[in-house]
Parts: structure tokens; C-alpha cells; sequence
């Protein structure tokens, strides 16, 4: 059932969310062809500006990944739609999970087409090929393939800090969301004074966690631990803690107190 | 064989005490109506039953189970608004309800909204208000479901419309299950019920065999709840 | 009962459920209308009817109501069932009959009891009936239809 959920919030997001994607890449192509007709030293003032929106839209899109989000959420379960969604024969936190999952995923592609968006007009650009031969692509190849091979457990685990980062930023959005939906005069209001709190909580959480990690510093062990690469776990188990805490309000507030117009 | 059982079901909101209380048994192969007027906790009633609400206290089965994602998948459940979402077109809606819902007869779907010429690839919105309705019920008409959760059904809706509801419940519902429809709307209801249900603020005030209160009260029951009823 | 209008082309007026009066159970307004629909032949002897749910939706009734009347029917010898093949109009002359016999028996005491209620006479009563003339279609008659 999960997974149906899922693959029903993929398709509501794509269909925003993939003409925009063609509409970048069209940019960034246009922006190619750009950089060939105008290449050298008589550089157009049409490519700083085709830069320039291209560096707005991919921008825009995560903007509009989040807005799309919460937008869901908000219709999708709060709104008339709810009334489908509650109905099926699934669990609340089906329901929850399918649209964070959603989110992530589709942060993930954006985050793929924006780097797309980068190298394509890179790749057009007239000088580009002739510098990579010159600079030799077998030892550059290498190189590169080196230092990622080296990196590899550093790059896996920023991935997944953004990816938690993602996650626990949505899911705390949902939370106010959810707590702005039991003031039922105020649904709107209630959800940005709850998102406010919510954010103040964050901030005490995180200090907290500094304190401790400070205080955790002065036993030797802990602090080796932590040296040896434990501060990325860290930061893994907080985001992880406050996506559990979120998802959880979220999930009592919708589960017991869910009150559709 | 009971299909949905109430015990003691009390909710309120805040200070406010929609349902006072409520005791019912309401048992399979019956078409059963709950009459009452508007703001007498009908559909909180049924909210209740499809877990879109959680009682205050007291208890609600559905075919010995509580409230929950099993019995949702045992009811069909009609609101008494627009809940589909506007931008999906029929031919789109027809999917969903065919992955999400193991009860849900395709091809019955697709052959009544053929009859109302409803283009498979045209969008909800784009619908009049009269099709979108229609539209909703066909959906949940299709499903062989344990019960059949009516809310409102012929509200607002004009006389043709009306008599094609009714007709499409009667043809399509399960007959091994039970259909519970709440009404204000007596008149056309009326002959298909076995049984009827009253509520008044928040309480059952009678739960008979629809026959046998006709022929008690010497009247039609929409004569009977009028007087019952009267302001 | 509205029925006139089902008569006529019971096609194209699906949906169009049966209105019912107060008082009367529900089942014995259906046994009526049934009968009368054999007695003028819009149910032809030994024709099939439909299956209990279809003639329930489209009478918009409960079908535990239609099928009290359908059984009803055929225990006056109204209908007779086939086991697998489902219920059929009799084709028994006597008992159509006996049928139309006993309806026009039903509308001429009607007849007499709503004249008598104006104050006719019996013999003023079958004066009237004697003297009747079909009316003829007038042209707003033509714009009602």
C-alpha cells in the first residue's frame, strides 16, 4: 500500500514538476547554443542574462519542489481531498510517509537536473573540449576517479545528511501544519504560530545537543569517537530524532484529531 | 449478521455533545435510511463509522472490528461534498480506485460512465457539478463492499438526477452487505428502505422495520418524521 | 400512480422511479401496477420479466418489496416461475380473464362510489355511461403531449 501512496504523490509532483524540469533544460540548452554563436571575447549581454535566469530557475525549482509539498499536504489530507485519502484502506502514517518520501525523492531529481543544467551549456561551450583534450582526460579520469573512491564515505554520508536535512525540515513543516489544523478557526494562522514554535524548538534542541557534545568532549573516549568521524553521526541521529519527534505529533494529530470541513 | 454495532458512542466538541450516547445494531442485506434534521448528528455519525472522526467515548464495530484501515477497506463511502481531486480525469480516477481498492469492479465503472457519456480522458473540473456527483457515486457504487456509506446523497441534486441515483444504488450495491444512507430527504427515499433510523440532537429516537412503522403510524414515514420533527 | 408514461415505453423511461401513495404497503401499490401492466398487455402473456433487482431499481423500490409482490403474483397464478430461467407472464386465457374481470369490477366500483359521492342516482350513473364519448383530442391536448 506504501508504495501505491507513493507512486500516486510521484505523479501528483510530476506533473508540475516535469514541465518545469523541461523548461531548464531547454534554457540551459538555448544558453549552449548561446555560448557557440557567441563564443570569444565578443560575449553577448544575452548569455549573462540566460545565466542569470538560469541560475534563477534552478533556484525556483527547489523553491517550488517545497511549495508543491506543502501544498499537497495541505489539500491532498486536510482539505476536501482528505476525505478520499482518510478512506483508504491504509494507515495514517502510509499517508504521511508517501508524501516525504515524495519530497525527498523529488529533491533528489531536481537536484540531478539542476546539475544537468549546469554542464550542458559547460559541455557547448566552444573552448570546453578543446581545454579537456589539451588537459589530457585519461589523467584527469584518474584523477577525478581517485578522489572520489577516496571520498566515497564522506560524499554517502552528506548525501544522507541531506537528505535528513530534507526530510526533518518537511516533516516539521507538516507538524505545524498538522497543530495549525486542531485550531479550527484559524487553520492558516495556527499553522505559522506553530511553525514559529516549532522552529524555536529546534533551535533549544540544537543547542542543546551543543552542550552536550561539549560535555561529551571532556571524556576522552566519547571525544576520540566523535573525532573519528562521529560528528556526521551525530548530526545523522538529530536530524533522525526530529524527524521521529515531527513525524510523530504529525501522525497523532491526523490519526486522533482529524477534523475534515 | 451485524455489520456495524454502536455502544454507548459519544462525541463531542468541545463543550458542545453532537452524539448523546448512541446505541445501534445495524445488520447485512438491509437497505437501512438515518433520518434527521440538519445538525442532528448524521454525519457525524457516519464520520465516526468511516474513522474520519475518533469517538469521544464508547464504541464502534464494523463486522466485529474497530475502526481502522481493514474496515475502511470493507466500506464504501460516499460524502455528502466534492472530495475527488479536480485536476484527475475520469479515466485517472477509474485507476486509483482500481489500485487502491481490491473490492472495485472496473469494468462496472466504466460501463456507467459510458451510459452518461462521461469522457474518460476529460478532466473533473471541466465537468458540471450534476456529472462530477454523478461521477462520485458510480465510483463507490462499483465497489463490492461489505457497506455502503450514503451521506446525503440526493441533496441538491434535481428530480432526474435523483431517480438515477436511486436507480444506480439498487442496481449496483452488494446485496449481501448493507447500504446506510442518512437523509433529510424522505419522500424518495423512503421506498427502498427496510429500516429507518431517527436521530434526534445527538440521540436515536426509533430504529424500525420500515413497514412496520408505516403501518403503526398509519402514515408515510415523511409524513411520520414531519410530525416527529415538527419545529 | 404515475405509470402512463411507463407504460408507453418502458426504454427510454428508465430511471423514472414509481410514485407511491401514503397508507397503502408499498408491496400491494406494486402488485397493482404490475397487474395492470399485464392486464393491458404491456407485460405480453408469456413474456419474460425482468430479474427482481432490475424491476426494483427501476421502480425504485426495495427489492425484498418487489419480490413480496412478485411472489404475491405468483400465487394468484400471475406469473409462474421457470427454476433456472427466472419468472414469466401466464399465458393462461382463463386467468387473464379472471383478471381484467375482476379490474374493471375495481374501476366501475370507483366509478359508482365517486358519482354517488356527487349525488347521482344509479340510473343517472349509467345514463352518463351510456351516453360518454371518447373526447376528442383538442389541440392544446396535442401541445400537452
Amino acid at each position: 500500500m506504501l508504495s501505491k501512496l507513493i507512486g500516486y504523490e510521484m505523479k501528483a509532483f510530476g506533473r508540475i514538476l516535469l514541465p518545469v524540469y523541461a523548461a531548464i533544460l531547454a534554457v540551459a540548452f538555448i544558453l549552449g547554443i548561446d555560448f557557440r554563436i557567441f563564443s570569444g571575447s565578443d560575449q553577448s549581454a544575452g548569455s549573462t542574462v540566460l545565466t542569470l535566469i538560469l541560475g534563477l530557475m534552478i533556484a525556483a525549482v527547489f523553491i517550488v519542489v517545497g511549495l508543491l509539498s506543502i501544498g499537497r499536504f495541505y489539500t491532498n489530507l486536510l482539505g476536501r481531498e482528505g476525505y478520499l485519502m482518510f478512506s483508504l484502506p491504509t494507515s495514517t502514517g502510509n499517508l504521511i510517509w508517501a508524501k516525504v518520501i515524495s519530497t525527498v525523492l523529488w529533491s533528489i531529481f531536481s537536484t540531478v537536473v539542476a546539475l544537468i543544467a549546469c554542464v550542458i551549456p559547460v559541455c557547448m561551450y566552444p573552448g570546453f573540449w578543446k581545454g579537456a583534450q589539451e588537459a589530457d582526460f585519461k589523467v584527469v579520469g584518474a584523477e577525478v576517479s581517485a578522489s572520489l573512491l577516496k571520498y566515497a564515505g564522506n560524499i554517502v554520508v552528506g548525501v544522507l545528511i541531506v537528505i535528513a536535512a530534507v526530510a526533518a525540515t518537511i516533516v516539521c513543516i507538516y507538524a505545524a501544519i498538522a497543530i495549525g489544523h486542531l485550531w479550527t478557526e484559524h487553520r492558516i494562522l495556527g499553522s505559522l504560530l506553530a511553525f514559529i514554535g516549532l522552529e524555536i524548538l529546534n533551535s533549544i534542541f540544537l543547542g542543546l545537543a551543543g552542550t552536550g557534545a561539549f560535555a561529551v568532549g571532556s571524556y576522552p573516549d566519547l571525544n576520540r569517537a566523535m573525532i573519528a568521524g562521529g560528528t556526521e553521526a551525530v548530526i545523522l541521529v538529530l536530524f533522525a530524532a526530529e524527524i521521529a519527534l515531527y513525524g510523530v505529533i504529525t501522525w497523532v494529530i491526523l490519526d486522533r484529531k482529524l477534523n475534515l470541513e | 449478521m451485524i455489520e456495524i454495532e454502536c455502544k454507548d458512542l459519544v462525541k463531542k466538541y468541545g463543550r458542545k455533545t453532537c452524539l448523546n450516547g448512541i446505541n445501534l445494531s445495524l445488520e447485512n442485506q438491509r437497505i437501512i435510511g438515518l433520518a434527521g434534521p440538519n445538525g442532528s448528528g448524521k454525519t457525524t455519525l457516519i464520520k465516526l463509522i468511516e474513522r474520519l472522526l475518533t469517538p469521544t467515548s464508547g464504541e464502534i464495530t464494523i463486522h466485529g472490528k474497530r475502526p481502522g484501515k481493514e474496515t475502511k477497506g470493507l466500506i464504501s463511502y460516499l460524502p455528502d461534498r466534492d472530495f475527488l481531486p479536480d485536476w484527475m480525469r475520469a479515466g485517472e480516477l477509474l485507476d486509483f480506485y482500481q489500485t487502491f481498492y481490491d473490492d472495485f469492479d472496473r469494468t462496472k465503472a466504466e460501463n456507467l460512465m459510458r451510459q452518461l457519456n462521461i469522457d474518460f480522458s476529460g478532466k473533473l473540473k471541466h465537468m458540471s457539478k450534476g456529472t462530477r456527483e454523478k461521477v462520485q457515486l458510480v465510483l463507490c457504487m462499483s465497489r463490492k463492499a461489505e457497506v455502503y456509506l450514503l451521506d446525503e446523497p440526493l441533496a441538491g441534486v434535481d428530480p432526474a438526477a435523483r431517480d438515477y441515483i436511486i436507480h444506480t444504488i439498487l442496481e449496483n450495491y452488494n446485496e449481501d452487505g448493507l447500504v446506510f444512507i442518512s437523509t433529510h430527504l424522505i419522500t424518495d427515499i423512503e421506498p427502498i428502505l427496510d429500516e429507518v433510523v431517527f436521530l434526534k440532537e445527538g440521540k436515536i429516537l426509533l430504529h424500525r422495520n420500515a413497514d412496520d412503522l408505516r403501518a403503526e403510524t398509519g402514515r408515510s414515514i415523511d409524513d411520520y418524521f414531519r410530525e416527529v420533527f415538527a419545529c | 400512480m404515475r405509470s402512463d408514461a411507463c407504460l408507453a415505453d418502458q426504454r427510454r423511461i428508465h430511471f423514472m422511479a414509481w410514485e407511491f401513495r401514503n397508507g397503502i404497503p408499498i408491496y400491494l401499490q406494486i402488485l397493482d401496477e404490475m397487474k395492470v401492466r399485464i392486464a393491458s398487455g404491456a407485460l405480453p402473456p408469456g413474456s419474460k420479466i425482468p430479474p427482481v433487482r432490475e424491476l426494483a431499481a427501476n421502480a425504485g423500490v426495495n427489492p425484498n418489496t418487489m419480490q413480496r409482490a412478485l411472489t404475491a403474483l405468483e400465487q394468484e397464478g400471475l406469473l409462474y416461475a421457470r427454476r433456472t430461467s427466472g419468472r414469466y407472464v401466464t399465458e393462461d386465457a382463463e386467468i387473464m380473464k379472471e383478471l381484467r374481470k375482476k379490474l374493471s369490477e375495481k374501476y366501475v366500483g370507483e366509478l359508482f362510489t365517486q358519482l354517488t359521492s356527487l349525488g347521482l342516482t344509479r340510473d343517472e350513473i349509467i345514463a352518463e355511461v351510456s351516453g360518454w364519448k371518447t373526447p376528442e383530442k383538442t389541440s392544446q391536448d396535442d401541445q400537452k403531449l
